[in-house]
């Protein structure tokens, strides 16, 4: 009996100590995958002829926690699935973000693009033999087809409202024309002629994004156009759907029909990428360490150890802003009589500690609102974003001495779970030591922005993609008061910055139209103090680089999956 | 979540016909039974752990030298143990130590609160269901199914959800308002069983009214198997409590609730595993505390299962 | 027999249509009103337009009851409706999710019967020995750990430490972490080809707390077997104690623990859910998870109302079985239910 217990009692220490050590020292080897950053992430690419070609790729990293809700282009508004719309789809024009700080507008379904004097006239000839897929020709009606049926009102998705450009659109969204009128096309001579609504200099940015994508003659024919999402959507792009979307995979295969990229690439390096839905970023990332999957996203608090083990697109750059916006409407912080309060709470933030802490110094403080990689773009812009509490503890004395008090603490809202919340813990911590008193208050993720739209704001987390590398972008889909309702989520209102955004974007001289939206900035973040940046986001794919040769991310944050390239 | 539905399995009360509870006559007495527990030397551990951490609990300033919200080392995040920090620090530089003392106080309120709630809906409606029997048992019997049949996750996240996600009082609410279940046919059971007993007959021929026989025979009987349950419950209630923190219902940042803990710890274990480790230990040794007090007690209250002597 | 029969399966009514129209019921009490986030999805804010399309589709703009009639009529003829997003049939989502929970749930029982009767009945007859107290820790731990945990570390010690990327090892000794791979399988339940690797964990996840609890289920009832008075009679009959507990000891103690695992056959498809989430293994759990996220309110009652059948029914054939095996009821005792 004596020799049995000490037998199962040195079986059992034994196990716990192998246990004990497994579980140490599973994060520190880095005798694997040589982290070399992978290739380049900008898109500098000469024409290859077919080497390192073919392969599959299997991505986890792009649908983290839900499939995605549309991939039909009129409908869809996020940017996940924007990535496989991007590799289905070929748009009139495309963004060459060789130089991260200065995308240029390339035409890429379209020979040219010829702007009127005043930029309000636009004409678009298509080139010559292009196809989709299946062998249907891509002509301007193409074009007309896919606006139609996106400015259908009974149809129409989150982007509908970029119809209001073009001359007819709203008439047509409101359900009181049949068409645009402002779009002639001519099939003969390949031209499309778009008339805007009001002069607008970075149409061509517009034109190219994904609400006006062609749609072949196969959507007619389409009883509910909602089907066109369930079924086989047939496009121009370099890849096709290989069947119909299920919830676990997109599955893409090559187009042999494709007609070529901006930079004279014909043929996409890969023979078929696979897309995997995840329940959540972990899960995704152990299946992508386990090897089941090539690509992953960066879960949060992982990025150093992801850098460190394999390649990441980290060093990208993308045009994005994490901020905090701020309801105008709010009687104890919004408006003109309490900026003193804002500029209290903006300065007391610690921006570089919640840098360190949450995204371990990876992505970039703001000083601005529009990031760069954005024309336009200056460092600097605001005033009150650096960290400065003697100052803020002073702008909040001198607003309570004039007479205003907080008589509860101010309610900060993010949604809940998907990592908000230490950026937020934080943020009330950087307040309560200057002497203001907030509270978190965390929502549901599902009905956030419903939330949001209905008013829910007073302190709110917020965030934006740039959907085009245009400074519009930023100031009139976020702050304008056309977007009151939409995106405009603090009900944001001031008729100087208004005219500065409408004049700018009706300026067609590159350096003039800059100059006019910097002074809507500075409207925004120095006089208002409308809004508080935090941070610009970064590129946030890992991925495995003795796989992947090629993996480059824009500054849009879309993957340019054509150039995709596996390790020969 | 076998846990809570089936306390046969905790109590080691075996049901015998479908619903009737073996329930043996002869009541230990309280010295014996406090000498058999004492000898129950993984139940007297037990009781020690947990009289340790109420202790911690309750003087969580004395022991802890960081307030476990708002106290952050500024450049130290995900930092393993060290002599300032004895368990390490978290994602922003909080002390893992004191949010694991300042965490004894969520999890064992919660554990203790909805243990209670559901141990009064409990024995109220077993009491109720068994006493009276008929339409009145049917009907309990019915509801109780009905709450059963329903996958407990679903359950929670739809209570929690209507509730209002994120507090501590719709977690209790929650965890209170689905633990019930269990511990209504146990008692009903009990009840049943009893009623048929020769002493009850004997004490009715006498003239005794019902209510007194279940209020001084039967009821006391019934605690037993109640109390070990209530005490594995508990639990059981702060693995729930995980269980929806995981599920994105459970208390929200910045309480120091384990649960919650865990759910944020199980992101960084390949490179900061003593995020996890730690409260997962705490929860691990609690439950098992909890769980070795019930065994003691279950042993203790009744001498026949502890077989051959 | 017959009488107790009947009533039982009568009762069956009640107790689903009591649990579906309390769900029913929820799903309008959540906030948010739910023809907006259908047209609105995650992330923006629906036009006007939108939400009275989906209103007009799914008829949310009616009175309660007249939704409520609706939908028990639509129910009833297995018409379990459309699902809110991508407007896929639900009995199309039931037909590929139920299998999928089902294997696993088969799988997660029979580690259960095999481990966890073995372990009791072992730890049982060895009462008090060190293999014994062992076992009352080992298995209390394994019901002390949340599942979601469990299947983490499982994750990573048999799927990414074995992996390409870490150790690297042959790949019959990688395990998986995600999906189900080939979804092979033979006789339904018995998986080929690359499948058993994307099994083994979920099931053995899943699997972990019931295990336990049959554990320490089966040596309980095995140790009050053990002193009861037949056994004693077996015993000065002659028999030796190894034919004392083949013949009469296992048998009877085996009974409570048949009921365990029957109940836990019925609990066990629908209460993975975390184990399906830890391992995208998309069966009913996983889906009905994510239906009530999303306010999917057809998917959500649906499959619940496939679970609540299951657990109902596999309910009822456990406790005929147990009344028939019980001579007092089959003989037509007592009142008992």
């Amino acid at each position: 009996m004596r020799s049995e217990r000490a037998w199962y009692l040195r079986v059992f220490a034994l196990v716990c100590a192998l246990a004990l050590v497994l579980a140490a020292c599973g994060g520190d080897d880095d005798d694997d995958g040589d982290a070399t950053g992978g290739g380049d992430d900008d898109g500098t690419e000469e024409p290859t002829d077919g080497a390192g070609e073919g392969g599959e790729l299997i991505d986890l990293g792009t649908f983290v926690g839900d499939p995605p809700e549309f991939l039909d282009p009129a409908l869809n508004s996020t940017l996940d699935a924007y990535q496989v719309i991007n590799a289905l789809y070929d748009g009139l024009t495309e963004i060459d973000s060789t130089d991260p700080a200065n995308p240029k507008i390339v035409p890429l379904v379209a020979e040219t693009v010829e702007p009127n004097e005043d930029a309000t006239v636009w004409t678009f000839t298509i080139k010559e033999g292009q196809t989709f897929s299946d062998g249907e020709p891509i002509l301007p009606s193409s074009f007309q087809r896919a606006w139609e049926r996106a400015s259908d009102p009974d149809f129409a998705g989150d982007y509908s409202y970029l119809f209001n450009f073009i001359q007819g659109g709203a008439e047509k969204l409101a359900g009181e024309a049949e068409t645009i009128s402002g779009v002639e096309v001519d099939d003969e001579a390949m031209t499309l002629t778009v008339t805007l609504a009001a002069p607008y200099s970075n149409f061509d940015a517009v034109a190219g994004f994904q609400l006006f994508f062609p749609m072949p003659s196969a959507v007619d024919d389409l009883a509910d156009q909602n089907e066109w999402d369930d079924g086989l959507m047939i496009g121009n792009g370099p890849y096709m759907l290989e069947a119909p979307r299920t919830d676990e995979e997109i599955i893409l295969v090559r187009n042999d029909r494709w007609a070529g990229d901006i930079f004279g690439n014909t043929r996409p390096k890969l023979d078929r990428i696979v897309f995997r839905t995840s329940a959540d970023p972990e899960t995704a990332y152990n299946a992508f360490e386990a090897g089941e999957g090539d690509t992953a996203n960066i879960p949060p608090g992982r990025v150093n150890e992801a850098d460190e083990n394999y390649a990441t697109t980290l060093d990208v750059q993308v045009s994005g802003s994490y901020h905090f916006e701020i309801k105008w409407t709010d009687p104890v912080v919004g408006g003109p009589e309490n900026k003193l309060l804002r500029q209290a709470i903006s300065q007391a933030i610690d921006r570089d500690e919640i840098n360190e802490a949450v995204y371990e110094g990876t992505r970039t403080t703001s000083t601005g609102i529009t990031p760069p990689g954005i024309p336009g773009f200056q460092e600097g812009l605001c005033d009150y974003c650096a960290y400065d509490p003697e100052a803020a503890q002073a702008a909040f004395e001198e607003w309570q001495a004039a007479g205003n008090s907080l008589s509860e603490p101010i309610r900060v809202l993010f949604n809940a779970g998907a990592g908000h919340e230490d950026v937020v813990q934080i943020m009330i911590d950087n307040l309560a030591a200057v002497g203001i008193e907030a509270q978190a208050d965390p929502r549901s993720t599902e009905t956030y922005f419903s939330e949001l739209a209905d008013g829910a704001c007073v302190i709110c987390r917020s965030g934006w993609y740039a959907d085009y590398p245009t400074y519009d972008n930023f100031m009139y889909d976020l702050f304008h008061s056309d977007a009151i309702g939409g995106n405009n989520h603090g009900e944001y209102s001031n008729p100087e910055f208004d005219e500065l955004v409408n004049q700018a974007k009706q300026e067609t001289d590159i350096e003039a139209q800059a100059e006019l939206f910097r002074q809507a900035e500075d409207i925004l973040l120095n006089e208002d103090i409308a809004v508080i940046p935090i941070n610009w986001y970064l590129g946030d794919y890992v991925y495995n680089p003795e796989k992947i040769a090629n993996f480059p991310q824009t500054t849009l944050g879309l993957i340019l999956w054509e150039q995709v390239e596996l390790v020969a | 979540m076998t846990f809570v539905d089936q306390p046969e399995a905790l109590t080691g009360t075996p049901t015998g016909e479908a619903g009737i509870a073996d329930v043996h006559e002869a009541q230990p007495l309280g010295r014996d039974v406090l000498r058999r527990f004492r000898r129950n030397k993984l139940a007297m551990l037990g009781l020690a752990f947990i009289v340790l951490l109420i202790l911690a609990a309750i003087f969580a300033p004395l022991i802890t030298s960081y307030d476990p919200i708002h106290d952050r080392a500024r450049g130290q995040y995900r930092d393993g143990p060290s002599a300032e920090h004895w368990l390490g620090t978290d994602t922003i530089g909080r002390d893992v130590f004191s949010r694991i003392v300042y965490g004894a106080r969520i999890s064992l309120r919660i554990g203790i609160l909805a243990t209670a709630l559901s141990l009064l809906i409990g024995v109220t409606l077993g009491s109720i269901a068994g006493f009276f029997g008929g339409i009145i048992d049917s009907i309990v019997m019915r509801i109780t199914d009905m709450f059963l049949a329903i996958p407990y996750i679903v359950l929670a996240i739809a209570i929690a959800t209507v509730v209002g996600r994120g507090k501590e009082n719709t977690v209790i609410l929650v965890l209170g308002l689905t633990g019930w279940l269990a511990i209504v046919r146990v008692v009903r059971a009990t009840f049943l069983g009893l009623k048929e007993l020769e002493y009850v007959e004997a004490a009715r021929a006498l003239g005794f009214s019902r209510l007194r026989i279940m209020a001084r025979h039967v009821l006391p009987n019934a605690l037993q198997p109640v109390i070990v349950y209530g005490t594995i419950a508990i639990g059981g209630v702060i693995l729930a409590e995980a269980a929806l923190s995981f599920l994105g219902v459970g208390v929200f940042d910045p309480t120091p609730s384990w649960g919650l803990m865990i759910e944020n710890g199980r992101r960084d274990l390949a490179n900061a595993p003593h995020m996890l480790f730690f409260p997962g230990l705490a929860v691990l040794l609690t439950v098992l505390a909890f769980v070795f007090v019930g065994d003691g007690l279950r042993d203790a209250l009744d001498p026949k299962l502890r077989g051959r002597e | 027999m017959t009488s107790y029969i009947i009533r039982r399966v009568l009762l069956i009514i009640p107790t689903v249509f009591g649990a579906l129209s309390f769900l029913f019921f929820i799903f309008f009490a959540l906030p948010g009103d739910p023809a907006e986030l259908i047209a609105g999805g995650a992330d923006r804010n629906p036009s006007p337009e939108a939400v009275a399309q989906v209103n007009d589709r799914y008829g949310l703009d009616e009175p309660l009851i007249e939704q409520f009639a609706d939908y028990w009529k639509r129910t009833l003829s297995w018409d379990l409706g459309e699902s809110y997003e991508g407007r896929r049939s639900v009995n199309e989502i039931l037909g590929e999710t139920a299998p999928r929970s089902i294997r696993l749930g088969i799988w997660a029982i029979i580690i259960e019967i095999v481990v966890g009767i073995s372990v009791g009945l072992v730890s049982a007859i060895r009462r008090y020995s060190i293999s014994d107290k062992l076992t009352t820790i080992a298995t209390a731990a394994a019901s002390a750990i949340p599942v979601f945990v469990l299947g983490y570390f499982l994750q990573y010690w048999f799927a990414v430490l074995p992996g390409p990327n870490k150790w690297d090892l042959p790949q019959w000794a990688q395990l998986k972490t995600q999906g189900r791979g080939d979804d092979s399988w033979l006789l339904f339940f018995i998986p080929t080809g690359d499948t058993w690797r994307h099994l083994v964990l979920p099931a053995i996840t899943l699997a972990s707390v019931s295990t336990a609890l049959a554990a320490r289920m089966m040596r309980g009832s095995m140790l009050e077997v053990l002193g009861a008075d037949y056994m004693r009679t077996a015993r000065a009959k002659g028999l030796t104690e190894r034919q004392v507990i083949g013949r009469h000891g296992v048998r009877n103690a085996m009974l409570p623990v048949v009921t365990l695992i029957g109940i836990d056959f019925g609990t066990t498809i629908g209460a993975s859910i975390l184990t399906e989430t830890v391992f995208s293994w998309r069966g009913l759990g996983y889906t009905i998870a994510e239906a009530i996220d999303a306010r999917d309110l057809p998917v959500m009652l649906g499959l619940t109302l496939v679970v609540v059948l299951a657990y109902t029914v596999i309910n009822l054939i456990v406790d005929i079985s147990y009344a028939w095996f019980d001579p007092r009821v089959r003989l037509g005792g007592s009142e008992t239910r």
